[in-house]
């Protein structure tokens, strides 16, 4: 652990861009997919009525699949970001 | 029937009024400094503060409206789900650790950390104080619909009796009570909606033959098509004479020998007619009530509304199915028919209205997919207009988690960034979990024979009367608990920005600490007072579709600037102000002027509106980044460079 001031100040700040550079992706491809689902629903809404698996129609897969998706991402993030200072 | 008040739903709701009211008295000797009051001395531990984020976020709109649009219209309702917990994804990547990093106690403290403006915080405290009291009528009107069922009471008794608890609660104990508050309600809810949906799925589907059921609706037929303009008499009792607004309506009136009348839709399959029991609720100027012709109660004489949701048929001709597995339930439903319900407003001579509420049978395929709502509808209609009505929603509810206030003000509540996100990975999971399970409960609750034609609010709490009387009360007490959380979280937002960015902040009152929370609890109590007079004032809109307009305007006020200060670095203060308020103002106004508003709210028709489309977020969160951008490059010669978080 560093004892130095500056170093962990420096410490912080990379920690921060690194976080910010992991979430950002996440929230792009996350944003893909939703955009993906609202285009879909609002100009193809006879695809969401398909059933591509298991008997179960795509509006209700894609729209479990958005919701599990933005879990699965909220733990990869937590799992590799790193911590960014002790606060204010 | 379908209320009955129930001692035990009382008895129960009473313990968690009394036992918050407890809590809120117990903490609040700890909460004397602005520091404690407003954000709990940022001591609050990571996993609390996110099931705590649940009960902030999960409001009566969640619990409610999602589960009572999908009761009454099927997956529409969880268009708002996915929309909802899509949001948390900005929150989480986008808002959470910056906001830790620059805010202190209110959303503007975050917008204005690197200006220290007294415009930012005018702007950010107004903008706060509006989307609040937007969020704030939803969860009163909920309160308001709950307390029929619970205690027997009016509408507005239940209103005053959650304005009058919240108050309490803020005025306490601030933040902490709220917290402990909110964790409670999110906590209680998942685990028991959780219980709901297996008992849902443990009961399955049956189909209920008509005359059978808790409503015992009739259908009469099949009539032969040609036959049957002549007939003056119905399965051996007399058709009414009809006069207007009757004549032509699609109904059949059938006189009743206990008095009033049934009411039947006409319902033709190639040559061959049925009636299917229909449900009149006829309003007087004066309020006063019938049903079917008579008037609404249960003493003799009078008559109360039939429960309703039930399965017109099942798969392979099976008329109950047993206990589903939780894909096996949304397979079975696809392949069945489903009778939803619509309505008809029949307006007479006099100005009674006459709404009639008729059956109908729906495939099950069409009830798993987006547009049976009429705000989804849309975009089965091929117009362009509709779709991007559509998308304008949706973007709203993408973009609006990350941008209200009340939500924005727990990250103050733990002690550093890293606490900030994983109090948002808790709060993810929690919120996504009964996302899901809303589906459920919405679902069951369409098929439970126990709903309320005229109240979609109640769905989730009528669902848990038709599995068991316990569960009920248990359930109606949480969803009591949930506009608790709810309305405690916006007031304490709304009373920070008050105090702290309007008096303090913008007017340059020098106000100690516990001056400061003193100002603070005297705006919670007006707050409150405003909260109550407007559940009262809004009682009959669907709690989902008043949310929708608090998100539209929080994502066009706050999220442009919000989002432009983190990664923007020619960001000026007068692009800040200038996008909130743009952002709230064209929104707002947008909404004022808009068809839903126009026909719900003032009572006029929808082509008087002078808003193109209902939803204005499509518009109005890129014009706020617009403004933000030119004013920002017109004014950055006047100012220093702020830089980017």
């Amino acid at each position: 652990m560093p004892t130095d001031p500056s170093a962990d100040s420096t410490t912080a700040a990379t920690a921060r861009k690194q976080n910010m550079r992991l979430g950002l992706s996440l929230f792009v491809l996350y944003t893909l997919l939703y955009g993906a689902f609202v285009m879909t629903s609002a100009f193809y809404p006879d695809v969401m009525e398909t059933r591509p698996w298991g008997g179960l129609n795509l509006a209700l897969l894609s729209g479990f699949g958005l919701i599990l998706v933005a879990i699965l991402l909220s733990f990869i993030y937590g799992l590799f970001s790193r911590v960014a200072g002790a606060g204010r | 029937m379908i209320y009955e008040v129930s001692p035990l739903a009382v008895a129960i709701f009473l313990l968690f009024v009394g036992g918050t009211i407890g809590l809120s008295f117990f903490l609040g000797r700890k909460t004397q400094t602005s520091e404690g009051y407003f954000a709990a001395h940022g001591q609050v531990p990571w996993a609390v503060n996110g099931i705590a984020f649940a009960g902030d976020y999960l409001s009566a709109a969640s619990f409610l409206g999602i589960c009572g649009m999908i009761a009454f219209y099927g997956y529409d309702g969880f268009l708002y789900s996915i929309g909802y917990l899509a949001g948390w994804i900005v929150a989480l990547f986008v808002i959470a650790e910056p906001m830790k990093r620059l805010g202190r106690f209110t959303f503007a403290d975050a917008l204005d950390s690197q200006f220290d403006s007294r415009g930012i915080k005018l702007a950010a405290g107004i903008s706060t104080l509006a989307v609040s009291v937007f969020y704030l009528i939803p969860q009163m009107v909920g309160a308001g619909a709950l307390i029929q069922p619970l205690l027997g009471l009016p509408h507005w008794a239940g209103v005053v009796l959650v304005g009058a608890t919240v108050i309490v609660i803020v005025v306490t104990a601030g933040m902490v009570s709220t917290t402990w508050v909110q964790f409670l309600k999110g906590s209680m809810l998942v685990i028991f909606s959780f219980i709901l949906s297996a008992m849902v799925l443990s009961r399955g589907l049956e189909v209920t033959p008509p005359g059978s059921g808790p409503g015992e609706l009739q259908t009469i037929g099949p009539l032969p098509a040609s036959e049957f303009a002549q007939l003056q008499a119905f399965a051996g009792r007399p058709a009414m004479r009809e006069t207007e607004p009757w004549v032509d309506s699609g109904f059949v009136r059938l006189e009743n020998p206990a008095g009033g009348f049934d009411v039947f839709s006409v319902r033709q399959q190639d040559d061959q007619v049925w009636l299917d029991q229909a449900q009149a609720v006829t309003t007087a100027a004066d309020g006063s009530q019938q049903i079917d012709g008579l008037p609404k109660g249960d003493g003799e004489g009078q008559r109360l509304l039939r429960p309703v949701g039930h399965l017109a048929s099942l798969p392979d001709g099976q008329t109950e199915t047993g206990p589903l597995g939780p894909l096996q339930f949304f397979r079975t439903l696809q392949n069945s028919e489903v009778v939803l319900w619509g309505n008809r407003r029949l307006v007479h001579a006099d100005q009674t209205v006459t709404t009639v509420y008729y059956q109908k049978p729906t495939e099950g395929s069409r009830i798993l997919r987006p547009g049976e709502h009429p705000t989804f509808a849309g975009i089965r209609s091929g117009q362009t207009k509709d779709r991007i009505e559509f998308l304008s929603l949706m973007l709203a509810l993408f973009c609006g988690t990350a941008s209200l206030p009340h939500i924005l003000i727990r990250y103050y509540t733990v002690k550093d960034e890293a606490a900030a996100r994983k109090s948002t990975i808790v709060g993810i999971t929690s919120i996504g979990v009964f996302y899901v399970l809303t589906l459920y409960l919405g679902l069951g609750a369409m098929t439970s024979g126990a709903l309320d034609v005229t109240n979609s609010n109640m769905a989730a709490p009528l669902l848990a009367r038709s599995l068991s009387p316990l569960l009920f009360a248990i359930i109606s007490a949480i969803a009591f608990t949930t506009v608790l959380g709810t309305v405690s979280g916006l007031i304490l937002a709304s009373s920070g920005a008050v105090a702290h960015d309007l008096i303090s902040g913008f007017l340059g009152i020098p106000l100690s600490g516990q001056q400061q929370v003193r100002v603070a609890k005297i705006a919670a109590v007006i707050v409150g007072g405003i909260a109550i007079l407007l559940g009262i004032a809004f009682v009959e809109m669907n709690v989902s579709y008043l949310v929708g307009w608090a998100f539209s305007i929080a994502a066009s006020a706050n999220l442009p600037a919000l989002t432009m200060l983190l990664f923007w670095k020619r960001t000026t203060r007068q692009g800040i102000i200038a996008s909130v308020i743009v952002g709230m103002v064209s929104s707002l106004g947008w909404i004022l002027l808009s068809a839903d508003t126009f026909t719900q709210v003032y009572g006029l028709r929808a082509d008087q509106a002078w808003a193109p489309l209902s939803q204005p977020g499509i518009v109005t969160i890129p014009l706020a980044y617009l403004t933000l951008i030119v004013v920002s490059l017109a004014t950055s010669n006047n100012r220093a460079t702020a830089k980017a978080a």
